[in-house]
């Protein structure tokens, strides 16, 4: 297959760089998938996972925020968070995923609700990654 | 009398000697904090410079021309994020920021969102209206800390409170060099080195930006954040090399005076005793 390259950045640094054969990613329409000698392409990105596979390897990741961007076979996502499956910490992920759903439960202010189903998709999109890595 | 001036002396030696043994420690204390400021200065470097290159790209685009984002509104006001350090002793690395926020605040509105407990009490006790004074402590500051600012700023901007933002930082260079600089954040810059492309938007342009604009707003926050922590424990580790020089010099001249008048005192002695032997003789 043919390869393109792929970087990704956090404000914490580059936390990818390389070539990869395809990126699949969660925008805030939908999943999307980019393949080498994809069209000019901007979007948002939503909250959930992202897959890298490079030589026929598949990597599992969670995203949240940010965009993605294709420009003449170069592909940048920058975004708030991207953590590959081996980086994540399940325990921390699951408890987050228990605190969410039960503050969701027992509040009704819709203000913060909206922050709290943030936190709870942040905290799927981990745990799905983390499974799917395995 | 020469012996109670030997004894001023001393003492100014001494208290000299223990000013030097602060500014030894905190040449060191900003040494171990710069190496670590300065790698993390450097990978959110990357993060900015992805994120303003693809902003520069999507206002290039047509659509973003004509937006709301990128329009130059009349008489403006303008929010700076001024970013300055947490403590004193760095030289001019403060107050340069000041002055070049207050050169380019002059004579139009303005609002400060001072980041750094030296830039809050600074900008609050000259009276400028200040957008929020909740970041005083600029070395812990986060990459949530920054959303949010991101956030508040573009709802600020969109509600027409804040026309324009303008980012005041200093820049790290290299060990030896810190530039204070500033960026114009908003409206978004439309002018672009490469020619203006069609993006393919998936879905609404409008909802990008609305989705984008903060996170890049926030990173460009968070990034000159951090370049500006390793210029601040740079231009203090400087400081702090030049005051021990100085007070080397301070100490070898003050032992060259001490010298003199411990000689003097020898040689009065002398004197008194011969003359005092002669007067027997």
């Amino acid at each position: 297959m043919k390869n393109f390259s792929l970087k990704i950045a956090t404000p914490d640094g580059l936390v990818f760089d390389g070539e990869v054969e395809s990126l699949l990613i969660r925008t805030t329409e939908g999943d999307v998938e980019i393949l080498a000698g994809h069209a000019d392409f901007l979007s948002a990105l939503g909250i959930g996972r992202a897959r890298i596979t490079a030589n026929g390897e598949k990597r599992f990741a969670a995203v949240s925020g940010g965009f993605v961007s294709v420009r003449k076979n170069e592909v940048n996502v920058v975004c708030t968070t991207f953590e590959f499956s081996d980086e994540i910490d399940i325990n921390r992920a699951k408890l987050a995923k228990e605190r969410a759903e039960d503050a969701i439960k027992s509040k009704k202010d819709s203000n913060a609700e909206a922050l709290l189903k943030a936190k709870l998709s942040r905290a799927l999109a981990r745990i799905s990654a983390w499974e799917l890595g395995k | 009398m020469a012996g109670s001036s030997m004894n001023d002396i001393k003492a100014r030696i001494k208290s000299v000697q223990s000013t030097m043994q602060i500014t030894k420690a905190m040449e060191l204390v900003a040494t171990s904090k710069l190496r670590r400021a300065k790698e993390k200065a450097e990978s959110s470097r990357k993060y900015h410079e992805l994120l303003r290159e693809a902003i520069a790209d999507v206002s290039s685009t047509n659509e973003a021309k004509a937006s709301l984002w990128s329009e130059k509104r009349d008489d403006p006001k303008t929010l700076y994020v001024a970013v300055a350090g947490d403590r004193g002793l760095a030289g001019g690395y403060n107050s340069s920021i000041f002055k070049m926020t207050e050169a380019m605040a002059k004579g139009s509105k303005a609002a400060v969102l001072p980041i750094g407990k030296k830039a809050v009490e600074y900008f609050t006790r000259r009276g400028y209206e200040i957008f929020d004074a909740s970041n005083a402590e600029a070395a812990d500051f986060g990459v949530g800390d920054a959303m949010k600012l991101g956030a508040a700023i573009t709802d600020a901007f969109l509600d027409g409170r804040i026309d324009r933002v303008v980012l005041v930082y200093t820049r790290f260079v290299s060990m030896m060099t810190q530039l204070p600089s500033h960026e114009e954040l908003l409206p978004l810059s439309t002018e672009s080195e490469k020619d203006a492309r069609d993006a393919m938007y998936d879905g609404d342009p409008e909802e990008f930006f609305l989705n984008t604009v903060p996170q890049f707003i926030g990173g460009a926050i968070f990034s000159s954040v951090c370049e500006a922590v390793a210029s601040e424990s740079a231009s203090r580790r400087s400081a702090m090399n030049s005051a021990n020089k100085n007070a080397g010099e301070i100490i070898d001249t003050l032992m060259l005076k001490y010298n003199r008048a411990r000689q003097a005192v020898i040689t009065q002695e002398i004197t008194e005793i011969v003359s005092g032997a002669d007067a027997l003789g």
